[in-house]
């Protein structure tokens, strides 16, 4: 039974697969006008909050999560892709981010809930150029915070009696100095 | 590097989401502790060793070895930095040479006192080796404070030293050569493994190299994997290079060419570095 399965999935495949290939060749025999739609070609988004918006493939090919989705089922324009976990807001600054070419000082304007929804979703939507630079844009913004910044920030909770953390902090006591005031 | 989390978590975040949708300034996105491990790794070693008081698990997370060997690598570029011991204290400064001139990252941590006769042995991942009256070992990490002190089982002057890494294993290694010459004399390489702990020694078989007889031990330089030393050769008319593969545990030996032939004892390899064509900056 399994193996059936399998076997009819894989038909499956190859035939999208042709299909793709075909598409493929139909766009190779007229080169200039491939570039063009492929440059304008957009994918429509349905975000949590319900809102669909359509979205330029050059963006939505960083999205694996969704290229992943494309090459699994045969899909054409008018598919509308769910992406349940992305708010509308935040798929718009997302688009911002990627357009600026991921300038850390288009990153500075944002507010930290924001950074880490942004952070979230590029997990979510397996963005990796994005999500590197959002971890490193939320790096910059913690990066000389004190303890008690980072902990409210992440919200962790402080396990640590008041003499274990006094003593922690004694023993790397220069990593303390200097630290921005909160 | 882009994590999955199982089903009931994503069901969690998922009717977050919608609940922040309503109540937006109530909570917060919830960051996975994978994600926030990403931004930490992006971080100095002063702000990391700081976080380590953010809660018992960020403790033992960030104390974890893996999550050093990842911070290493995770590094884009190495930085340079300039140390300053101050001998017969426990003082010791360190500055980033490729930072600005006000940052605050000068101070180096050292717990123990620096002792008048000390030298630097050698320096591989951001630690360093000290030797103490041509004695004992220290190796030491002037980022993080950690110091470890090796004895040495035998104490023979004349030895060749260093340190090294060995990838596979995640070990630092402290290596000693002593070469007895001779075309059928093998060579002892005693090696300490801090991972292990514990001292080996490996005993190989080179031809050309002559015993060191300089007052100080010699400090062989660490490079893609080995460790170098430059010594005269039996017949004191052409310079050897020993090579000990840190990983393999080997002894190799390189006879220079009669015109790199250099008859003083005192020369030492350097590497260095300069920018490849294909750099990207």
């Amino acid at each position: 039974m399994a193996e059936r399965g399998e076997s009819s999935e894989a038909v499956m495949l190859k035939k999208t697969e042709e299909e793709k290939l075909r598409k493929g060749k139909m766009i190779v025999g007229d080169e200039s006008k491939a570039g063009y739609e492929e440059e304008g070609k957009k994918v429509k988004l349905v975000t949590s909050d319900g809102v669909t918006m359509e979205v330029e493939i050059s963006i939505v090919k960083e999205m694996e999560i969704i290229q992943t989705f494309i090459g699994a089922t045969d899909t054409d324009d008018s598919f509308i892709f769910p992406i349940s976990n992305v708010s509308s807001h935040i798929l718009n600054q997302i688009i911002e981010l990627v357009k600026g070419e991921y300038d850390q000082e288009l990153a500075k304007k944002l507010s930290h809930d924001e950074l880490k929804e942004i952070l979230v979703a590029a997990n979510y939507l397996n963005m990796k150029t994005l999500f590197h630079f959002i971890a490193t844009a939320i790096a910059n913004v913690i990066q000389n915070k004190s303890v008690e910044f980072v902990r409210d920030f992440f919200g962790i909770v402080n396990d640590f009696t008041e003499e274990e953390e006094a003593e922690l902090r004694k023993t790397n006591a220069w990593a303390f100095e200097g630290v921005d005031e909160d | 590097m882009i994590y999955k989390f199982g089903g009931s978590e994503r069901k969690k975040t998922k009717t977050g989401d919608r609940k922040s949708e309503k109540m937006k300034t109530n909570s917060p996105p919830f960051i996975h502790e994978e994600l926030m491990e990403e931004i930490l790794l992006k971080l100095l070693t002063k702000s990391v060793l700081r976080f380590k008081c953010l809660s018992k698990k960020w403790f033992s997370r960030i104390s974890d070895p893996q999550f050093a060997r990842r911070h290493f690598d995770a590094a884009v570029a190495p930085t340079y930095k300039l140390l300053n011991l101050v001998k017969g204290s426990d003082e010791a400064y360190c500055v980033d040479i490729e930072s600005a001139l006000c940052a605050d990252s000068w101070h180096a941590v050292s717990n123990f006192s620096v002792p008048s006769s000390l030298s630097v042995a050698g320096s591989c991942r951001g630690f360093l080796l000290l030797q103490i009256y041509f004695q004992n070992f220290v190796v030491w990490n002037p980022s993080t404070g950690i110091q470890k002190q090796i004895l040495r089982n035998t104490c023979v002057q004349y030895d060749l030293c260093g340190m090294g890494y060995d990838p596979v294993d995640d070990d630092i290694v402290v290596v000693t050569v002593t070469l007895k010459g001779g075309r059928y004399n093998n060579t002892l390489v005693r090696y300490f493994s801090l991972r292990k702990n514990c001292w080996s020694s490996v005993e190989c078989g080179i031809s050309y190299a002559r015993p060191y007889f300089g007052c100080n031990l010699r400090h062989g330089q660490f490079w893609n994997g080995a460790l170098y030393w430059i010594v005269a050769s039996a017949n004191r008319l052409r310079s050897v290079v020993i090579a000990f593969d840190v990983r393999e545990k080997r002894l190799l030996e390189i006879l220079l060419p009669d015109h790199l032939a250099i008859i003083q004892m005192e020369s030492d390899i350097y590497h260095l570095k300069w920018p490849t064509l294909s750099s990207n900056e």
